[in-house]
């Protein structure tokens, strides 16, 4: 085995293709026909509700699960299992390295068995997420363990990275940091990601579009840019009980005693046209953050399923 | 702290994974090591807790080496349980799913991930290996310690702990949860075993076992009664079908498993992992088809042989039915020609070239044989089978036909006769082979009367055991004058009956005589009712005593054209029976009862 002590970039970046993915884990589908197509240098961020499959679909794409169905397919289908895994960086959810190893020896253990490792970016990378190496990893804080996981996963300056919530408990600052180095490293690396986050905030910095996911499914992908200028809250207040609008692109809500419509797409005058028959009806139209309006599409997700 | 020159890898990816295997077991290992030290402490420490504490763990030894014997059940249960613990430890990474995703995540080949944990995992083996054998060999006691037993042990250790070390393993391929693999780790080789047994029934038993009961199967079918016991058989058939449709649903179970979990297809994993389940899951299916086809097979080889049978079976059924529906008398008339062994003097004379035993082993006990048309005697022997079967429900009718048989030494075979002598009691046997020896008009009949004589008396007493394996009621003498046979010439069944026979006609004459040994009150019986007399005793030990042919020509012409093997049989067996019975006896050690005084 070899290690680039410099730094190394691949010729090509990594496009990925799932197609009608399907796992269970006993009565639990976690995967339940999902279809993404992951062109080579986009980045990707898949939105949904805690179990809705996104850690599983990572381990998937990895092979630390396997399907019942689907494929999973390479841009690349010549690559082989080895070289593909060496070309994919993974930062789970929870940190993946032994927790009796210290934290410079888990660096040294992944050293050893990724060919493509590059030591000075992982020195890069530890100075900047500022990891004590010879503590061990049980050791470690949420956020410390975050950190090392992004150190383990990102050393060898992978084309196809896959971020499954990386920044759970970190800090404010390394946040940003951490956030920062991914954006320059898709800029000079131009590589591909996909990034499971409920951070909505920190997929509209760092992806191209998002991807709702919902008890295993592909629901619907909207640019990012689309994510929070695409939705409208109106909050009408004097409206009748019985009183339901009949749209498919609005979700609706009693609260208070008042009715939430989120609307989606061009709906606002045609709505607003049936509120001008509702003579009692008063309302006022709520700017959304993109957080809200992504918590409003999947509250939205889920009643229709 | 640790530099980061430090995460330079100066070591291979094996290495790497070696050493991370070997630290992860170890910290498995020291529990259990702690384990076996206490205990090695325990016993060291046992004799202060005074002799009370020593009985109570059975305790009887007094050096260290000594004690340490008892750990035996204990370091063996921990060589089954550590190495399937480790095994399952190593699989999973580090018993928690981070390890094994870090495994998977990083570009290492499954085959060096498997071969380090599998050195780690045999090195933790041998390790309690060596405790087992030192524990179950630390006492040297009366027996040697050989390199026999010493490879035994090992091998058996060994073995033993790749049993907990495979199941572990494969325990943990199959399951997600720690836990569930643990308790995988000890139901597997139960599984396993049980598939094994299962697969040994499908392949080898049930075709060997279609083919030796097609001939019951058929007769139950006619509803034609079966010599066997039914219910014997039934219970074999069942099992033998429960058997196959529990090996075929494990083999089946098996396919749908490696199907399933090689369905689906991940970038790059192109696929080694879910190509080797398909291809075990292919050729377990394929095994599976290959046994329908065989068993098909054999099923319509089966049908044909069964359509053959089937035929002679049910003729040989109408036989019995009708013979069923004839009276006593009628059965006693038509089963005159029935005959068992003594057809001809051809087989006679086989049974001279070829000595008793050997002959008789294969020629006695047709009755096996499917019924035949074209051959006579089968239809007599069914009606005397009848008339056998009819002794169950009308015996005094029967014993007075049976009596009239045996008796009827003119219209009947001496082999008839026997056969109803038989039916009545050992004490008819005797009677009738006495008469017959007397009687006899030919060599052959003398020989069958002396063997019959010499398999009916008991002389376990003396330290002989019986002359035949058949299951035959045997007269036992009180207080037998003591006597031993020269060993060179018992090889010979032929002189072994002889000799025998002498022993019983010399008890009967001491019987008569009210002198011991005696018999039971039924021998007397049944020597008066054959009129058997002192003079037709001394007869018959006179006869016993003669050589047993008279001339040896006609059977050395006939072992001539038949090898050089025959003529030495022939000469053997002419060495042993062209004497007197009295050369059968030790002198020295042999009543002089036996014995002929003008020897």
């Amino acid at each position: 085995m070899t290690t680039n002590d410099t730094t190394t970039s691949s010729v090509s970046a990594l496009g990925l293709e799932c197609r009608g993915l399907a796992l269970s884990f006993g009565r639990v589908r976690a995967l339940d026909g999902f279809n993404l197509t992951l062109t080579a240098g986009e980045a990707v961020g898949i939105v949904g509700r805690n179990g809705a499959g996104k850690s599983t679909l990572f381990r998937a794409i990895i092979g630390a699960e396997s399907l019942e169905r689907g494929t999973i397919l390479s841009t690349t289908p010549t690559l082989t299992r080895l070289p593909l895994l060496a070309r994919t960086g993974f930062v789970p959810d929870t940190l993946s390295a032994y927790d009796w190893m210290r934290v410079g020896e888990s660096i040294a253990y992944v050293a050893a068995l990724q060919p493509n490792f590059d030591a000075a970016w992982s020195r890069e990378l530890q100075a900047l997420l500022e990891l004590d190496l010879d503590v061990r990893v049980r050791d470690l804080s949420r956020g410390m363990q975050a950190r090392l996981a992004f150190v383990l996963g990102l050393s060898h300056k992978p084309d196809l990275v896959l971020l499954d919530e990386p920044l759970l408990g970190v800090d404010a600052v390394t946040h940003d940091a951490v956030l920062e180095m991914l954006a320059r490293m898709r800029a000079t690396h131009q590589c591909t990601m996909l990034i499971a986050s409920h951070q909505l905030g920190d997929l509209a910095r760092l992806t191209d579009r998002v991807v709702f996911m919902d008890r295993g499914r592909d629901v619907i992908s909207i640019n990012t840019d689309e994510l929070a200028s695409g939705s409208t809250r109106l909050i009408v207040r004097g409206l009748s009980l019985e009183w339901k609008p009949n749209f498919d692109r609005v979700h609706f809500r009693r609260q208070d005693g008042a009715c939430v419509l989120t609307l989606q797409g061009h709906v606002e005058p045609a709505i607003k046209a049936i509120l001008a028959n509702e003579p009692s009806a008063r309302f006022e139209r709520v700017a959304l953050s993109i957080n809200e309006a992504c918590a409003d599409r999947l509250r939205a997700m889920e009643d229709r399923s | 702290m640790m530099q980061f020159q430090s995460q330079t890898p100066t070591q291979s990816p094996f290495t790497a994974l070696l050493r991370k295997d070997i630290r992860l077991a170890s910290q498995l290992m020291l529990p259990a090591l702690g384990i076996v030290a206490a205990l090695a402490v325990f016993v060291a420490v046992l004799p202060l807790l005074g002799l009370d504490a020593m009985r109570s763990f059975n305790v009887k030894h007094t050096t260290l080496l000594q004690r340490l014997e008892i750990l035996f059940p204990i370091l063996l249960g921990m060589a089954i349980v550590v190495p399937g613990w480790i095994a399952v430890a190593l699989t999973f990474g580090d018993a928690q799913r981070r390890g094994s995703t870090l495994v998977s995540m990083l570009p290492v080949a499954s085959r060096t991930k498997w071969i380090s944990k599998l050195i780690v995992a045999i090195a933790c083996t041998m390790l309690f290996t060596a405790f087992t054998i030192s524990a179950a060999y630390a006492n040297p006691g009366p027996e040697a310690f050989i390199f026999n037993n010493i490879a035994w042990a090992l091998g058996i250790g060994v073995a033993v702990q790749l049993l907990g070390m495979c199941s572990g393993f494969a325990a943990a391929a199959f399951t997600r949860s720690t836990v569930a693999a643990y308790v995988l780790a000890i139901g597997l080789p139960i599984a396993a075993l049980l598939t094994i047994v299962a697969l040994d029934w499908l392949v080898g038993r049930s075709a060997l076992f279609l083919f030796t009961t097609s001939t019951a199967a058929i007769r139950v079918e006619l509803g034609i009664d079966f010599d066997e016991s039914p219910t014997f058989r039934n219970w074999v058939r069942a099992h033998e079908d429960l058997r196959q449709i529990v090996c075929l649903v494990t083999l089946l179970l098996c396919a749908l498993f490696c199907a399933w979990r090689g369905r689906g297809r991940v970038a790059g994993h192109g696929d080694s992992t879910r190509g080797s389940r398909r291809t075990l899951a292919w050729c377990i299916a394929t095994i599976l088809f290959a046994v329908l086809i065989v068993n098909s097979i054999m099923t319509v080889q089966i049908s044909s042989y069964y359509s053959k049978l089937t035929t002679e079976l049910r003729k040989q059924g109408e036989h019995e039915a009708q013979a069923q529906l004839k009276s006593t008398a009628e059965l006693v008339d038509e089963s005159r020609d029935f005959t068992r062994q003594f057809r001809n003097t051809q087989q006679c004379e086989q049974i001279f070239l070829y000595d008793y035993m050997a002959f008789r082993s294969t020629t006695s006990d047709t009755s096996f044989h499917p019924y035949r048309p074209d051959e006579p005697a089968r239809g007599s022997l069914l009606d005397y089978y009848a008339l056998a079967r009819r002794y169950e429900t009308r015996p005094e009718e029967v014993v007075v036909a049976f009596r009239a048989i045996m008796h009827d030494s003119v219209g009947r075979e001496l082999d008839q006769r026997f056969f109803a002598a038989d039916n009545i009691g050992p004490e008819a046997v005797i009677g009738v082979a006495l008469r017959a020896l007397v009687d006899a008009a030919t060599p052959c009949e003398r020989l069958f009367a002396i063997e019959e004589l010499g398999a009916r008396i008991d002389l376990e007493q003396m330290g002989l055991e019986m002359v035949r394996q058949m299951a035959v009621m045997l007269i036992s003498f009180s207080d037998l004058p003591p006597f031993a046979f020269r060993e060179t010439d018992m090889q010979f069944p032929t002189c072994g009956y002889r000799a025998r026979a002498i022993v019983l006609v010399t008890a009967l004459r001491r019987h008569c005589a009210s002198a011991p040994p005696r018999a039971s009150e039924a021998m007397t019986e049944a020597l008066a009712e054959f009129g058997i007399d002192d003079a037709t005793l001394d007869k018959c030990r006179a006869i016993l005593e003669a050589p047993l042919l008279e001339s040896w020509e006609p059977l050395e012409g006939k072992a001539a054209g038949g090898g050089e093997h025959l003529l030495k049989r022939l000469s053997q067996l002419k060495d042993c029976l062209d004497c007197n019975g009295s050369v059968f006896f030790k002198p020295a050690e042999t009543d002089p009862a036996y014995l002929i005084a003008d020897r």
